[in-house]
């Protein structure tokens, strides 16, 4: 044997050092997620309600990427994703607490909400009411999260438990129970953004509108999962003498996650991109194609108020300049090339969850115009913080790599010739 | 050194993944096996075969002739159904294509290696369901010596086609997926080219093998820029399986009638298109692996991966049908929820539950590994999932044109003799070229097959079996054993 790319596979847990800032994630995470949160609740002002539901609805949406990725790739058998996935089954670990998280958006359903809670006199909405009600409203809700949290749980529990006793059982579990959840993922993603998103405006309906919640919640967890991987694979190198840079520390995932594994992740990351956009095209083309009033007029309400401007930015920004940038092989390999192509999909991805939510603010008697509010900022820091520091919190009680996974040894080893 | 692990192909166990050919994996041996269906004396049965696909491409001769002679008046269409077989027939054979392209440029790209396999059979098949695809808008417009009309021609009565119109695109679309296609697939074919080439024993054969070679000689350089190219073509193919069974759905969903305009037609059709192709390819593999002996080729392990993505696509195929239903009931739109309960229970019911069952039901069986290993029933269930497809275009197009906005103008359409002798005949044409195909082809990617044997991979679990204690010395690396420590 002796290959150079095999050679360094874990056989010890990995755990985070002691005083690794991820450490003290959970209390940073807890200050902003009070100060956000709060903040945004007690100062946001009118917009409040609309603001929060889109910070929420961003960090879902990685949480939710994660738990795509976690099921997707067991259910596929692949090992190339083995020695990031524990990062990842941290992540969808958050979903418990968007769970408590979905409490203001409930409090607030009187704004968001307004247009089917009172029906009346519409016949529409009526006729929707079997549907669009707050009884059966709130029971689905909890059933999407007993769902998500369940299968989170699940998947990081059988990952976890197999660091200690390497029993192969697990994986099999893991991977037969992955074809029956994403069987339930999709349906549950699809219906909670058509309550959460779509419903805000009661009368319009798109058949793509889940796949178009789930194509950009990817693009945004995968923008997520590279921003922590090059930071924890980053290193701090000094001049040494004869001006040739010497690497004196390095974080802890350096020598685990390789560049191959980046490229991967920048891959995805560019792939779901396209179908995000292959999906909001579509969308878009097929209602401006046939011109009928009651689907246009969701994108009537979403121009006014200078909101039109976001549509563009999301063409050019969220489509043509990343697909430019990040088609090349060299720039996903190279880490400030990552960084950038991830932060800006990520900016993109803001805009595209406000350009859903905000512009109906005006509809319920308030002024959203086109632009930024505190308590969106707010919004968005608090509940990031909750979710940073509830990864935090799980990243710190295990190994960051699932060393016994039997798979484990494909997925340090295997390389990207080409492509 | 060949010790195949002792579980059955398909069956692996986690963390194993079962080899992608089995018994004779020797390099010379996969060529021999290969070369073999090309080189032997043409079998009897292959005769039969070719005398029974050329007789149906006779029929579809005859039908085209007299359509021609005759006009579109011989087929079944009536006002309102302005669009009959002739479109289902278009998009059931242009969706059989899909899988081709999936398998060849899209598992390229994930690095699915089971795809080598399977690959050129499955892009022969893309090519010669696009060449049947193509009958069918060729002859539909009647006269078909004014067929040019449908290119941007400049012309100096300054007609031109009508750019909004995703017939149009069509044209643009599918010409261009035909021809990457064939690229594609001919790129891939010239290394087995040169192969047969150099293991002619006849003349004529070493000239027609040495022509379509192109001088191939193995070279290391040769190689680089073959790889070069696969890829670029891969890269290229990919947005082409999305985007032309997009534009297919579109032809449809721009419309603004029930049943056809809703957005989530585009993903929809591709999923659609996946499905019913990888049925297609999988029948084809079975025929051809029991017909030729090739078991250890297009293993246990690539039909039960291919039965897990037809469970797939399946499903999504289900949930896009849901989706469809629970829309047209929430959108609260009398014409919409008429046009699906008039589909699930209206005239055309019967074709409705053809294709709910053949399509959604049908492959939920491919849940149990047992099914998806067992051929005879891997084979039934795909022939359901290719019905089950051509009724779903049916059950689209079908019903809701027969019963418009206009209840006055309501009329049944049912198909005439005509309209199913030239559905059949295109069996015959894909009969024939895919008789033509495994005579004179290879029809296996030998030379991607071979990389991907356990004697290729030197880091394969079964060639490791023999040093185990070497791999286990081994200690990590630096950097790691000062993050272990840091962390103690």
């Amino acid at each position: 044997m002796g290959e150079h790319h095999t050679s360094s596979l874990p056989t010890e847990p990995l755990l985070l050092p002691e005083n690794h800032l991820i450490r003290k994630l959970p209390v940073i995470g807890a200050v902003l997620a009070v100060l956000g949160i709060g903040g945004a609740l007690a100062f946001g002002g009118e917009l409040r309600a609309f603001s929060y539901l889109t910070g929420y609805i961003f960090w879902l949406g990685v949480a939710l990427g994660a738990l795509f990725f976690v099921l997707v790739f067991n259910l596929a058998r692949a090992s190339w994703n083995i020695a990031l996935r524990r990062i990842v089954e941290n992540m969808a670990m958050t979903l418990p607490m968007l769970a408590v998280l979905f409490i203001p958006v409930l409090y607030f359903m009187g704004d968001l909400y307004h247009h089917w809670l009172h029906p009346e006199g519409d016949p529409i909405l009526e006729g929707k009411a079997a549907y669009l009600n707050v009884t059966f409203f709130l029971v689905r809700t909890a059933m999407y999260f007993v769902f998500w949290c369940g299968m989170a749980w699940f998947f990081r529990k059988h990952s976890v438990d197999q660091d200690s006793d390497g029993d192969r059982q697990h994986t099999a579990k893991r991977q037969s129970f992955a074809a029956p959840g994403i069987a339930i993922f999709a349906l549950t993603l699809t219906f909670a953004s058509f309550d959460w998103i779509m419903s805000i405006d009661a009368h319009w309906f798109s058949t793509m509108f889940g796949v178009y919640y789930f194509a950009g919640a990817n693009v945004a967890f995968y923008a997520v999962l590279a921003v922590i991987l090059l930071w924890l694979t980053s290193t701090k190198r000094q001049k040494a003498v004869g001006g040739i840079d010497r690497v004196v520390s390095h974080q802890v995932m350096h020598g685990i996650i390789r560049a191959d594994h980046l490229h991967d992740v920048g891959k995805m990351m560019f792939g779901f991109n396209i179908f995000w956009t292959y999906v909001t095209f579509s969308q878009y083309f097929l209602i401006w194609y046939s011109n009928i009033p009651e689907e246009t007029l969701w994108f009537a309400h979403h121009f006014e108020n200078g909101w039109e401007t976001s549509f563009w930015v999301l063409g050019f920004g969220h489509f043509l300049f990343p697909f430019l940038f990040l088609i090349s092989r060299n720039v996903k390999r190279s880490r400030l090339g990552l960084l950038a192509g991830a932060a800006w999909l990520l900016l993109m991805h803001g805009i595209d969850m406000q350009w859903l939510v905000m512009p109906m603010a005006s509809h319920g008697g308030v002024h959203a115009h086109f632009g930024v509010t505190t308590a969106e900022i707010l919004s968005f820091i608090g509940v990031g913080g909750a979710f940073v520091g509830t990864w935090g919190y799980y990243m710190c009680k295990s190994s960051l790599v699932p060393i016994k996974d039997p798979y484990l040894k494909e997925s340090m080893s295997y390389e990207v010739a080409l492509s | 050194m060949s010790a195949f692990p002792d579980y059955p192909n398909g069956y692996d166990v986690p963390g194993e993944r079962s080899p992608l050919v089995t018994k004779r994996d020797k390099f010379h041996e996969i060529t021999e096996d290969v070369c073999r269906v090309a080189e032997m004396p043409t079998p009897k049965g292959w005769y039969l075969l070719f005398g029974f696909c050329l007789s149906i491409l006779g029929v579809l001769g005859i039908s085209i002739g007299y359509l021609v002679w005759q006009g579109t008046g011989i087929w079944g269409l009536n006002n309102p159904v302005g669009w009959g077989w002739a479109i289902v027939n278009f998009v059931f054979w242009v969706g059989i294509g899909h899988a081709g392209t999936l398998i060849s440029a899209i598992l390229y790209l994930f690095r699915q290696k089971w795809r080598t396999g399977i690959n050129r059979f499955a892009e022969a098949m893309t090519i010669f369901a696009v060449m049947c695809a193509l009958v069918f808008p060729t002859i539909h417009v009647g006269r078909v010596w004014l067929l040019y009309y449908v290119f941007p021609i400049p012309n100096q009565m300054a007609a031109w086609p009508n750019f909004r119109s995703p017939l149009l695109w069509d044209v643009f679309a599918v010409s261009i997926y035909g021809s990457v296609s064939i690229l594609f697939w001919y790129v891939g074919l010239i290394p087995d080219f040169a192969t047969l080439r150099d293991r002619s024993k006849t003349t004529i054969r070493r000239f027609a093998y040495g022509i379509v070679a192109l001088g191939w000689r193995g070279s290391n350089r040769h190689w680089q820029h073959y790889e070069i190219a696969y890829l670029l073509l891969a890269g290229l193919a990919t947005p082409l399986v999305l985007s032309v069974h997009s534009i297919v759905s579109f032809d449809f969903a721009v419309s603004q009638l029930p049943g056809w305009h809703t957005t989530i037609f585009p993903p929809y059709f591709v999923a659609g298109a996946i499905f019913s192709g990888f049925a297609m390819v999988a029948n084809l593999i079975i025929i051809a692996r029991w017909a030729f002996k090739l078991e250890h080729i297009f293993t246990v392990r690539h039909l039960d991966n291919m039965a897990r993505v037809i469970l797939l696509t399946g499903s999504l195929v289900g949930y896009a049908y849901a989706m469809e239903f629970f829309i047209a009931w929430y959108g609260q739109n009398p014409n919409e929820s008429f046009a699906f309960i008039n589909r699930a229970f209206g005239n055309y019911a019967w074709a409705y539950w053809i294709m709910v069952s053949c399509n959604v039901i049908s492959p939920q069986i491919f849940w149990s590994r047992k099914a998806r290993t067992h051929m005879p029933t891997l084979f039934v269930v795909c022939i359901f999932v290719n019905i089950g497809m051509w009724f779903e275009r049916f059950v689209i197009t079908v019903t809701s044109l027969s019963r418009d906005f206009i209840p006055s103008s309501w009329a049944y359409y049912s198909p005439t003799f005509w309209d199913v002798s030239t559905f059949v005949g295109t069996f015959g044409l894909f009969g024939t070229m895919m008789c033509l195909f495994v005579r004179y082809f290879p029809i296996v990617a030998i030379a991607e097959v071979k990389a991907v044997t356990p004697a290729a991979d030197p880091h394969h679990p079964m060639y490791e079996q023999h040093a185990p204690e070497e791999h286990e010395e081994e200690t990590f690396d630096a950097p790691l054993a000062a993050v272990a420590e840091g962390a103690e």
